[in-house]
């Protein structure tokens, strides 16, 4: 697997070699959730290595004192959204951080979660401590293969096509719609175009290799974000064979606002503790539970985690009610 | 002038009123009406699938309405009654003046409505204040406006009170809304940790939308007796404005009791009494 960063270490150089020469800048790179930036920190520390410090979030929870003991001129802080919690007393941890590096003449190089640095950036405005803000983009199919194949020789890999599994989808299907007229309740069939389905129709197969169309796929499912894709590319990997099983979400997002609101936390988190579930909405723990159900997140002990493969479904169902953006 | 009319008319040619004639004037008024009942509800039904797009798709029923209703009047008038163009324009203005001194108060309800259709100062969908009516515009109809009031009754207001009383709109066509909420605190409690504890109640809402067009914000007001602090913030949905109004409130409350900071003391209350 190749080095993914290229172009963003660059930038990132030339953050740090202007700090060098006098002009303080600090940066923020910005990231959905499973980006894997986390690569892309390890590389700077490595090349900064004398003159660099990284600070874990878990240090920083509940004493900034940390901070004033670093004695590196730049620090590198990763996953910054863990600093605040969406209630009331929950940025006082994220401010006095803002504080911190607003009297500070340290270079800060900072990591967040995207949705996260768009609703904080509103609400307190934090882009203008970071006036460097680097939005890691999203790759299209052709970089995702490159990124996942490039470590291996030409035709070592076989690719498989293999239907999906699950109910054979149709291109028109009939939904049965709940309403109501003067009091009278019933549900009416209401048709539905498989979008997917349509367009397989007509896009033309034989002038692509099974590959590419595994790969416009894999891009199309992880919708650009190259950690996500490298998930999907794990479970479809199957040495030497890749056998396409991944699945497209087709299917509409049925959840209240409530739940929806506990959704967009997770998303703007990655992965959240239920306690802090907990802190911001009463009745958590169905919530929660009804989100499981769903299969939109996952449990592990005590962290709610969201699936990597429901990412973009996710998103767009949130960016629908303007509760991620 | 009314003899030019008169003239005009008395060379309209003769049309039997027989069964045929009432009976295709009725078919097409009921075409008319099942056409705009079912696009109407066709309408409303997508607008609310459609979650970003809601008013806007609304927009579209009174104009469909009255348009149907409209092309409807105009076939009966010219294809069934035979009246040329000048004879149709003759006839309007004779029927028109014969029941305005009639039916003066349908005719400005209908005149109000055209109006509305035309002039927007609402849309269904929109929050408005007409009179003393707040509530959704549910339906702009030819001669009322309904409104589906914050505790869900139905009231029809009379299109002819747009044309005479102050119509206040609170979201103009748009979806997002902005609410003001009022809490009032002792003036002995700190004011400045009351507006910052109520700005992260506004800013933390579940239903807050904020960008840099929408800001949220809150405003102090120093009264004798108590303070006075202002919350606004805008709702991407103006269904949600009492949800977000009760959600912010409860919480502000909640963390005011905490941080010590009372509500206006009856004692205060005492002195102006």
């Amino acid at each position: 697997m190749t080095f993914r960063f290229v172009e963003e270490i660059d930038q990132v150089q030339k953050v740090v070699e202007e700090f060098e020469s006098g002009r303080r800048s600090n940066l923020a790179i910005i990231s959905e959730p499973f980006y894997g930036e986390t690569s892309l920190v390890d590389k700077v520390v490595e090349m900064n290595a004398s003159n660099v410090q990284r600070l874990k979030v878990k240090d920083l929870a509940g004493d900034l004192k940390t901070l004033g003991a670093m004695s590196a001129n730049i620090l590198i802080a990763e996953d910054l959204h863990r600093l605040y919690l969406r209630k009331i007393g929950g940025f006082d941890l994220i401010q006095r951080f803002l504080r911190y590096v607003a009297s500070s003449d340290k270079l800060f190089i900072t990591t967040w979660n995207s949705y996260s640095w768009s609703y904080l950036d509103e609400a307190l405005n934090i882009g203008k401590e970071f006036p460097t803000q680097m939005k890691l983009s999203k790759k299209d199919a052709d970089q995702i293969k490159e990124m996942l194949i490039s470590g291996y020789e030409e035709n070592e890999l076989e690719f498989i096509e293999e239907e999906t599994t699950g109910p054979d989808r149709k291109l028109i299907d009939l939904g049965w719609h709940p309403f109501s007229f003067r009091g009278f309740e019933g549900k009416v069939p209401v048709p539905y175009i498989d979008v997917l389905k349509l367009r397989d129709r007509f896009s033309r197969k034989e002038n692509k290799s099974v590959d590419d169309r595994f790969f416009e796929k894999l891009a199309r499912i992880s919708d650009g974000n190259p950690g996500v894709a490298e998930v999907l590319w794990k479970d479809s990997l199957d040495y030497p064979k890749v056998v396409d099983r991944m699945a497209e979400q087709v299917s509409r997002i049925e959840l209240d606002y409530e739940e929806s609101f506990v959704l967009s936390i997770i998303v703007s988190m990655g992965h959240i503790e239920k306690g802090d579930i907990y802190e911001i909405v009463e009745c958590g723990d169905e919530l929660l539970y009804v989100l499981s159900e769903k299969g939109l997140i996952s449990m592990e002990g005590e962290v709610c985690t969201i699936k990597p493969e429901s990412l973009k479904g996710l998103v767009e169902h949130l960016k629908k009610q303007k509760l991620v953006w | 002038m009314a003899e030019n009319v008169t003239d005009t008319l008395a060379h309209a040619p003769l049309v039997n009123v027989d069964s045929t004639l009432v009976l295709n004037t009725i078919l097409i008024l009921i075409l008319a009406y099942v056409s705009s009942r079912a696009v109407t509800a066709i309408l409303v039904w997508v607008s609310e699938q459609v979650y970003g797009h809601r008013i806007s798709i609304k927009m579209a029923i009174p104009l469909y309405k009255f348009s149907v209703y409209g092309i409807a009047g105009y076939y009966i008038a010219k294809s069934i009654l035979e009246l040329s163009t000048v004879q149709l324009v003759a006839f309007s203005g004779f029927a028109g003046a014969a029941i305005g001194f009639g039916l003066k108060d349908l005719v400005a309800e209908v005149v109000g409505g055209i109006v509305i259709v035309l002039d927007k100062p609402y849309q269904v969908g929109d929050k408005v204040k007409i009179g003393c009516h707040y509530g959704e515009v549910s339906d702009i109809g030819l001669r009322s406006t309904k409104l589906v009031t914050p505790d869900d009754n139905l009231v029809s207001v009379s299109n002819q009170m747009f044309l005479s009383q102050a119509v206040s709109n609170s979201n103009a066509g748009d979806q997002e809304m902005m609410v003001v909420i009022d809490l009032f605190i002792d003036s002995k409690s700190d004011a400045t940790l009351a507006m910052e504890i109520l700005r992260e109640a506004l800013v933390t809402s579940r239903y807050v939308y904020i960008s840099k067009r929408h800001p949220a914000k809150v405003l102090l007001k120093d009264c004798p007796f108590y303070r006075r602090l202002r919350a606004k913030g805008y709702v991407y949905d103006l269904r949600q404005e009492f949800d977000f109004e009760t959600d912010v409130t409860k919480r502000a409350w909640q963390a005011f009791r905490e941080a010590g900071i009372r509500p206006p003391q009856l004692a205060s209350l005492d002195v102006v009494n």
